[in-house]
């Protein structure tokens, strides 16, 4: 069932502090740790597995009024595209706008550009997102997505389109049910307005498949092929960026949500591992793949979270989780001229983030800090102390995903490995990588994870980083979001440029609260690039 | 040996195992017949290649549909060879390391798992 939350904790959003802690809180250190010991000890007593999985039954997207926060007047707004999601969800909700006539002007601007921009590997006919779009009823609380013009990666699976992972490995694939978080986007009224181009399998950036030859352009670029979009969820982050789509969803292994959104000046949101089910995605590692939604604010990020994060009994890594929050309640900023975050938060500083790079992107990340330190109730925590072993836990050969992508592709690699084209090597290395391997980067990552939680993050809240490798290993959440722009010393173009910010488990309300206080003040993640000549 | 301790706590012990294993020298003296274990010399490229070759091959996968060396293909043999030779070095690497199993068991995923524990939520 799909529904409107009013939660009474957050009745007054707009100025009551007096929430309830976020979840990293209470509920992560001491009960993340206290669960993976007793994993452990289950494992070894030889239990862990004799269980019967339990059955946690979806309960359907919860969008909270603070969803809805944000109102302007439609005259303000030069097109309809401009407009956020929530933004949209409210004009949508009042009245003022219905769900076809905002599909259409999507629609439009796909026809006209994405050309182009080649943001797209699979469209439905415009006919029939048209047709979608007018059976949405208008009104009522059940369907909060109505008319939000989304555009998936090419690997989730959806039922009436192709979905071809970027390669020829699966070329012509056209799966007989959609995916999870496609069925909840449906569910919450969301209309599909095409599958979003692709690195080659998850990996780098979108290209024409089998060749080394690149599509998808940089929005920001797009008369330049040679100026990366970012992958491997080049084309989410094009049609987000170039509003072709409202926003999107991606999939991060390493780097491949938050990579094109920083590329492009999104807001964008690798959660929890298991926060977001993987239940009809292509997959490439197990341990390692996260769904993260690819948006233009924090608010419009929490928004497809909060709809997105629901126990999946067909993802059996989405059981057990402590309950979602309020996500949107995080990525409301309160506060007056000056709006403070959330919750007191220790913002802590990767080491070598302010200095590893001595040009621009440094000046921006300074500048970051500073909007930062003004913020109240943050405290800066200056250069943050890595866990112990932290270079050889999460560097190669212990940080890897060995062996993931070889058992899920080897009846493709046997029909043809010239199908992988330049990414076969990721996909045969499994078969050379021995089973001792396999569990001790199991144990690394463990290992690791340990150490994050009580060697990292006693010391800050979140921390600003720009090594994102062990998140994505360990499953802790990470954010992007646009932090200035900057001239590429290539193309000679004004491209946007992204911070990196992680959090301990569950610790994605943190995240939100941060992002969202600094773009209460921040215009970076408003401007758009103009649309191609 | 070299021991790298996490916070001086005997427990969380991650130990690169030495390389330069040397042969016990205390063996008792009815024992000192037996031949003493000796490090093989590394594996040459030419040898890993045909180890590889012959790995993909058992596992029915044919690369020689690749070209043998061409930079502007997507993929070749030559830089598939490559790539392979240095996985399997690198494996070597990861053996080195010896992570306590009596505190860190292999863990499949980094979620929380209390679906297996009849808990609803926490």
């Amino acid at each position: 069932m799909t529904h409107v939350r009013r939660d009474p904790a957050s009745a007054a959003s707009g100025s009551d502090h007096e929430t309830a802690p976020p979840l990293d809180g209470p509920v992560s250190r001491r009960w993340f740790l206290n669960r993976m010991a007793w994993v452990s000890s289950a494992a070894a007593a030889g239990t862990l597995f004799a269980r019967v999985p339990g059955v946690a039954s979806p309960t359907g997207p919860v969008v909270t009024e603070e969803a809805f926060g944000e109102s302007v007047r439609l005259q303000d707004v030069g097109e309809l595209t401009e407009l956020t999601v929530s933004q949209s969800m409210t004009l949508i909700r009042n009245g003022t706008l219905s769900p076809a006539e905002l599909i259409e002007a999507y629609v439009d601007r796909i026809d006209i550009y994405d050309d182009v921009y080649q943001a797209f590997a699979a469209r439905p006919g415009r006919a029939t997102v048209l047709a979608e779009a007018e059976r949405i009823p208008v009104g009522g609380v059940d369907a909060p997505l109505r008319g939000i013009a989304l555009a998936p990666k090419d690997n989730f699976y959806t039922s009436d389109l192709l979905t071809e992972g970027g390669s020829r490995v699966f070329e012509g694939f056209r799966p007989d049910y959609d995916g999870t978080a496609i069925s909840l986007f449906r569910a919450a009224g969301g209309v599909i307005v095409g599958k979003a181009q692709m690195g080659n399998l998850a990996g780098g950036r979108a290209r024409r498949y089998g060749t080394t030859i690149p599509t998808t352009r940089n929005a920001w670029t797009p008369n330049d092929v040679g100026y990366s979009p970012g992958g491997s969820s080049s084309g989410t982050g094009t049609a987000v960026t170039a509003r072709l789509a409202a926003a999107g969803i991606g999939t991060q292994t390493g780097g491949s949500v938050l990579g094109p959104g920083n590329a492009q000046g999104l807001t964008t949101l690798k959660p929890t591992f298991g926060r977001i089910s993987l239940h009809g995605v292509i997959p490439l590692s197990y341990t390692r793949d996260h769904v993260g939604p690819m948006a233009r604010n924090a608010l419009d990020a929490a928004i497809l979270l909060q709809v997105l994060a629901q126990p999946d009994p067909l993802d059996p890594r989405t059981l057990g989780l402590p309950k979602p929050p309020n996500y949107a309640l995080a990525a409301t900023p309160f506060g007056g001229d000056r709006p403070r975050v959330r919750w007191p938060t220790r913002v802590g500083i990767w080491p070598g983030y302010l200095s590893d790079d001595d040009g621009r992107t440094a000046e921006l990340r300074r500048a970051l800090v500073s909007e930062l330190e003004r913020t109240p109730g943050v405290t800066i925590v200056p250069e943050v102390t890595l866990p112990d072993d932290f270079e050889m836990l999460s560097a190669s050969p212990l940080g890897g995903s060995h062996g993931d992508p070889t058992a899920f592709f080897i009846e493709h690699l046997r029909r043809d490995v010239r199908l992988f084209a330049d990414r076969l090597p990721r996909f045969l290395n499994g078969m050379l990588q021995s089973a001792d391997t396999y569990v001790k980067v199991q144990q690394a990552r463990h290992l690791l994870l340990e150490r994050m939680v009580s060697q990292l993050f006693n010391q800050c809240d979140v921390v600003l980083t720009s090594s994102t490798g062990a998140f994505d290993g360990t499953g802790l959440p990470l954010m992007g979001f646009p932090i200035g722009f900057d001239t590429d010393e290539d193309t000679g173009r004004r491209v946007p440029r992204g911070s990196a910010i992680g959090a301990g488990p569950f610790g994605e309300e943190r995240l939100l609260a941060v992002v969202a206080a600094y773009q209460a003040v921040t215009d970076f993640h408003r401007e758009r690039p103009e649309d191609p000549a | 040996m070299t021991r790298l301790d996490a916070g001086g706590t005997a427990e969380l012990r991650l130990t690169r195992a030495r390389e330069d294993r040397t042969v016990a020298h205390s063996l008792p003296p009815e024992r000192h017949e037996m031949q003493v274990p000796r490090t093989p010399p590394s594996p040459t490229d030419d040898e890993l290649d045909r180890y590889i070759r012959t790995r993909y091959a058992l596992l029915g996968i044919d690369i020689s549909v690749l070209p043998v060396s061409d930079s502007e293909a997507p993929m070749d043999q030559e830089r598939l060879l490559a790539n392979g030779r240095s996985i399997l070095r690198d494996d070597v690497e990861a053996a080195n390391f010896e992570i306590d199993p009596q505190h860190h068991l292999p863990q499949p995923f980094p979620a929380p798992f209390t679906s297996w524990t009849d808990e609803e939520n926490a």
